[in-house]
């Protein structure tokens, strides 16, 4: 076996001690890495039942047969918990120099389980682990963190992932950081790390990555290279994601004001036609990425003038026409807040917009915010309720709780515009006018997602009627999630999946020459059917039931009142057929469940006997 | 006949223009429209435009308002009709 180490690291925070275990060939060819492993890794690793903020969730780093190799953006980690949101798995994915550092100290995977006395961070060097006090690093940002820790080492080498201020104080969708500005953002990894009291995660990994066939894996990456740099991923350079702004307004999918509207009357302020022109800085990229779809954007005057920041569609979004903002230097400056806090873009405009609603309802008044006037478009508002949400200070106490939770406690209607599901966030494709992508909201394994039920492909494409709810939609959208999950245990960047010609032909060859690990296009497809289910088996084990794929009430009673889309709507009917249709192309019970012969099929019998044990 | 082409992302700024009207004559389809675009700015061959197969590369695609996605070139355009040229939603 190549490429992997067949190493996973446990660490005990509660005894401060560790041990390696193996990962046996056959548990990494059918899991392979990422999502994949980590999950199967939490399964194993997690006391049924455990309280996601509590010492028995573990938290779960897992790399990936590619990881450290030529391989284009391969450069990629996964993180996998209970989810403090969701109370679901949550994984999130980041990249960068901390995920190479992992691999290269030695590991598949890292597993932290327990809660240590006081504050800590590890310092992961190669085969020794240190622990560290880490109570003069509260309160630092990852930047500075990271700083601080590689003055400590002496090493700028050495690569951080750390928690913000948010993560310290249990904020449920905080983010785990690393490389100052790469984020595992979604579903509360950060506050799992929190509640353990670990502050940092510091790697120097010296140790080469062995290959099994060099000169196969370079001709094949060679070519992959070439067509990351052309054409194919023009888009993502030029604009990158924020380009999405004003088709998806056009098409009155832009969610606005908490999905209120779903086109934006500011929207060509905020445009990337608009960033591109007024305060683009520079376009940068992940290690060993060859798209650099990263815009890094500059504040020319005005209060934040100076302020240099990235951008992606979802942030974008989340903070800006979510919250009815279209001043780019405040969207900027509270995405600046949200990675000084250590908490994730999506949730926050989640929740910051459904106080907005709630404040423009009188369900919240000037005397609960401290005088603030929490309206729409207000971008002094939007930017201060960030820095409470980090410091969870007065109304952003509640927020940090997420609008699942803060609209159970607010009441008064508000859970009508609490919009998330299964407790995340919805991101920035509203699915009354997306009728595939509403489904694989519904359903999504960790809530609603576009990164891991990307089925708006299936609506943007000719021959879909996406105002329609149609049969045939639930196998649609279980293909999308299960080529997801293949890209995101290889782990590869989605941005790659039109530089290939015929994927899981590629992808399965690069995946041996990289591993030696036989992998058939066949085996490499039935990965990521298998990863969903092995997702789905977790959530059933930790009490998902039925009910909990659905969509919030604003989707069946409000129709989008303008645009394209005007008066489109989801009926509860065609949102339950959607998801029989999509029970039954998932082979699963009418309610939802996981045969057992479908785990056998699926080569899974080590997942059933977990369950049963 | 007259339609309209609204333009988006690096559409827009290849033809520095937000939407194009064109005139065209009857019983012109959309093959004539990205034709006519292309003559009109010459660089959209390549990255949007396939130079052999003169169709649009795959993320690009026309959506006709009130309509849908099309894929269609041999669609026959009408008076009045109005089509976005985007390239589709990127994730993010």
């Amino acid at each position: 076996m190549h490429s992997y180490s067949g190493r996973c690291l446990v660490v005990d925070l509660t005894t401060q001690s560790t041990r390696l275990e193996e990962l046996p060939e056959s548990l990494l060819s059918r899991y392979v890495g990422g999502v994949g492993l980590g999950t199967r890794l939490l399964l194993e690793k997690s006391t049924p039942g455990a309280e996601p903020l509590s010492p028995d969730n573990p938290v779960v780093f897992a790399s990936s047969g590619l990881a450290g190799t030529m391989v284009p953006t391969a450069s990629k980690h996964a993180v996998v918990t209970k989810s403090p949101l969701t109370g679901l798995v949550g994984d999130s994915l980041s990249s960068s120099h901390w995920s190479l550092a992992l691999k290269r100290a030695g590991y598949d995977a890292l597993v932290v389980t327990g809660i240590a006395s006081s504050w800590v961070s590890l310092f992961i060097d190669d085969d020794i682990v240190h622990f560290r006090k880490a109570d003069h690093l509260l309160g630092k940002g990852s930047s500075q963190t990271e700083e601080a820790i590689r003055r400590e080492t002496g090493d700028n080498r050495v690569r951080v992932a750390s928690i913000g201020p948010g993560g310290e104080r249990l904020v449920r969708y905080a983010c785990i950081s690393n490389d100052s500005n790469r984020q595992a953002g979604r579903t509360g990894t950060g506050a799992v790390m929190g509640s353990k009291r670990l502050k940092a995660i510091a790697i120097r990994g010296t140790k080469p990555i062995s290959v099994w066939d060099l000169d196969g894996l370079q001709k094949v990456c060679a070519g992959l290279y070439a067509k990351a740099q052309s054409s194919v991923t023009e888009k993502y350079r030029m604009l990158g994601t924020p380009a999405n702004v004003l088709v998806l307004n056009r098409l009155s999918a832009l969610p606005t004001r908490n999905f209120q509207q779903a086109s934006f009357e500011g929207a060509e302020d905020i445009s990337g036609e608009h960033l591109a022109e007024c305060y683009l800085a520079k376009v940068t990229a992940c290690a060993t990425c060859p798209i650099a779809c990263e815009h890094l954007y500059r504040v020319q005057d005005g209060p934040y003038a100076g302020l240099e920041m990235m951008l992606d569609y979802e942030t974008l979004f989340a903070l800006g026409p979510l919250c009815g903002i279209n001043s780019v230097p405040a969207i900027l400056k509270a995405a600046e807040l949200c990675d000084f806090y250590g908490i994730d873009t999506i949730s926050t405009g989640g929740c910051i917009a459904w106080a907005m609603e709630c404040f423009e309802k009188g369900l919240l008044t000037t005397n609960d915010t401290q005088g603030l006037r929490l309206s729409f478009g207000n971008p002094d508002a939007l930017v201060e309720m960030v820095e409470r949400i980090g410091k969870r200070d007065g109304v952003g106490d509640l927020l940090a709780e997420g609008t699942r939770r803060a609209s159970a406690q607010m009441k008064g209607g508000s859970e009508h515009w609490a919009i998330h599901s299964k407790g995340l966030e919805l991101p920035g494709y509203d699915p009354r006018s997306m009728k595939t992508q509403a489904l694989g909201f519904a359903v999504g394994l960790r809530g609603g997602c576009h990164n891991r039920s990307p089925s708006y492909e299936v609506d943007m494409s000719p021959g879909v009627d996406r105002l329609k709810a149609e049969p045939g939609r639930g196998l649609l959208n279980k293909e999308k999630e299960d080529f997801a999950a293949v890209l995101d245990s290889l782990i590869l960047c989605k941005f790659m999946r039109r530089c290939f010609e015929d994927f899981f032909l590629e992808a399965s060859r690069l995946y041996t020459l990289a591993t030696g690990i036989n992998m058939s296009p066949a085996d490499l497809r039935q990965v990521g059917e298998r990863v969903n289910n092995l997702k789905k088996a977790f959530n059933i084990r930790e009490g998902w039931t039925h009910a909990d794929d659905w969509l919030p009430p604003r989707m069946f009673k409000d129709p989008i009142p303008s645009g394209e889309a005007k008066g489109a709507v989801l009926s509860e009917a065609e949102l339950r057929m959607m998801i029989d249709d999509y029970y039954k192309a998932r082979g699963w019970t009418a309610e939802g469940l996981i045969p057992p012969r479908k785990l056998k099929e699926l080569k899974m019998d080590d997942v059933i006997e977990l369950l049963n044990g | 006949m007259e339609c309209t082409v609204e333009l988006f992302g690096t559409l827009r700024q290849l033809m520095k223009a937000s939407e194009v009207k064109l005139k065209l004559p009857p019983g012109s389809s959309l093959r004539d429209v990205l034709s006519n675009l292309v003559q009109r700015e010459a660089r959209l061959l390549g990255g949007v435009v396939d130079p052999k197969t003169k169709a649009l590369n795959g993320p690009y695609r026309f959506y006709k308002e009130g309509k849908g996605f099309m894929d269609d070139l041999g669609q026959k355009v009408e008076h009045g009709d109005r089509f976005l040229l985007m390239s589709a939603a990127v994730g993010g």
